[in-house]
């Protein structure tokens, strides 16, 4: 029998995941006595697991207010959002990683390869900064889980900024290599 | 149900303890009819039908008069008998756009407070498309006007004037104790300047707002991506205020951009008094509170860090230390 590819596999997992956390979120109330609402730390940490998914929740902006807000099968539109974002996110993980290993040399740099890559620097430097808001504003009443998510938060950051880097300064390695040194 | 019966009965409304209202016809005219959800008759209105089941188990006829639980004529609606409709937010911004009924209106009318069912609308919702939806995001917060002790609308609302006044003035305690760059930093003047926005109070446990309204949209881009943090499910505003005990208030945080304070008062929290009371004082602790939450975009637990105030205390502490240190005299609990 064929085995699950990755690509396959890991956004199913994923997702899967992210479903029970989010639904096990739902059933915690936290502590009493807050007058501005408390995120469970499961709700937390499923949100750091899958950082990068959460900025597909901005597309939300572009919908009518009562859409925005909201919710289909117990689930709110920004959950939605950021469930399909999860699927997106972990299908290109597991992408990335079930490519061929080849030690083969990186091709020539393209305008197309570089956009991509600053892209996901750009990402990466956007989750830095959710990171530390995440850490620094105690989100949702949460002490622990703030700190959580931000660490999540921050080591997608580092992950995607070094992956970004390495796959430019490799290319530009490439540029400067002679052509007999390559063949 | 009714002599002469021509027709079924036909059910239009359901009320706030679950039983409905609707249409019979017969030979000596129709009726508008109660009945429980095993059909037995509550009561019979000749000659009139209903438009909207209230909170109080009443109901409005189009004709504009409003019945009680009973079926008795307990008075008219002035918006209704003048031919219109409420139109969408019409409890929270008290005004009236009627293009069912052929004009557009703006005109300021007495709150009517839905019953919190399905079907509480003739035509499901306030657009009339027939969809039943559950009415009032926002419901007004219990109100009486000329009355000796205050309703909870009138009591939070004399607080925030007293804030205001405060806050207008040279406050150096306000300086010390709130604004400096070691607690919470900005300015009394553009907290006053917040603080003039309409405010935007409402009845919590009666509020089918999805609780995600309290995640406001701030300016800027730390607005943006404080917004994207924010999450807290698909209940309703009611739900969350029931969902734990202990809940007296919640307030959007921050505030929307541009906007004034959203909060959602348990109403028999805030306390029947006015300014200058022990009571009161602590009411405008309240309001003072809740607002540095609109304001600043910080939750309980990152203002009692910055304020110095020990984590481990519920969140009512922060009224407390604002009555402590800057407002004084207040009291610790209503008494109401």
């Amino acid at each position: 029998m064929r085995q699950l590819g990755p690509s396959l596999a890991l956004p199913t997992l994923q997702f899967l995941l992210a479903v029970a956390l989010l639904e096990w979120g739902h059933h915690l109330s936290g502590p009493p006595g807050l007058d501005t609402p408390y995120m469970p730390t499961p709700t937390l940490v499923c949100f750091g697991i899958s950082a990068p998914a959460l900025l597909l929740k901005g597309v939300l902006l572009l919908l009518p207010l009562t859409w925005r807000l909201g919710s289909v099968l117990g689930f709110s539109a920004g959950e939605i959002a950021f469930l399909a974002g999860t699927i997106i996110l972990w299908y290109f993980v597991g992408r990335a990683t079930e490519g061929p290993r080849s030690s083969a040399p990186m091709p020539r740099i393209t305008g197309e390869v570089l956009l991509v890559n600053l892209s996901v620097a750009g990402t990466g430097i956007l989750l830095f900064f959710m990171g530390v808001i995440a850490v620094r504003s105690h989100q949702g009443n949460n002490l622990a889980g703030s700190i959580v998510e931000g660490a999540l938060f921050i080591s997608w950051a580092l992950t995607l900024i070094v992956h970004s880097a390495i796959r430019i300064a490799r290319h530009l390695r490439r540029e400067h290599i002679k052509p007999s040194a390559v063949a | 149900m009714v002599p002469e019966q021509a027709s079924p009965v036909q059910p239009m409304l359901q009320r706030q303890d679950g039983s409905f209202v609707g249409v019979v016809s017969s030979s000596v005219g129709s009726f508008m009819v109660g009945f429980t959800p095993s059909g037995g008759t509550l009561f019979t209105v000749p000659n009139d039908s209903p438009q909207i089941a209230t909170s109080n188990n009443g109901v409005i006829g189009t004709s504009g008069t409003t019945y009680d639980q009973s079926g008795n004529v307990t008075g008219q609606n002035a918006t209704l008998l003048a031919g219109g409709l409420p139109g969408w937010l019409a409890n929270p911004l008290s005004m009236s756009y009627s293009i069912a009924s052929g004009t557009i209106t703006a005109s300021a009318f007495t709150p009517i407070s839905y019953a919190s069912t399905y079907a509480a609308l003739l035509g499901g919702n306030n657009s009339g498309t027939g969809t039943n939806i559950q009415q009032e995001w926002f419901p007004e917060l219990p109100s009486c006007p000329l009355a000796s002790t205050p309703c909870a609308k009138e009591a939070i609302r004399n607080a925030l004037g007293q804030l205001r006044v405060r806050m207008y003035n040279p406050c150096p305690l306000c300086s010390t104790y709130v604004f400096a760059s070691n607690k919470l930093g900005s300015t009394q003047q553009q907290f006053y300047e917040f603080l003039s926005r309409s405010p935007r109070f409402f009845d919590g446990t009666r509020s089918n707002a999805p609780v995600n309204v309290l995640c406001g949209e701030g300016s800027g881009a730390g607005g943006f991506l404080q917004w994207l943090f924010c999450d807290f499910g698909s209940g309703t505003v009611a739900q969350y205020m029931a969902s734990s005990t202990g809940r007296t208030a919640v307030t959007q945080t921050p505030s929307d951009s541009g906007e004034g304070i959203m909060t959602f008062f348990v109403p028999s929290s805030i306390c029947d008094s006015l300014s200058p009371s022990p009571q009161a004082i602590l009411n405008q602790a309240t309001v003072f509170h809740e607002s540095l939450h609109g304001y600043y975009g910080r939750y309980d637990l990152d203002l009692q860090i910055a304020l110095g105030i020990d984590t481990a205390l519920p969140s009512v502490y922060i009224s407390y230390y604002l009555e402590d240190n800057i407002l004084g005299q207040g009291a610790s609990a209503c008494g109401n």
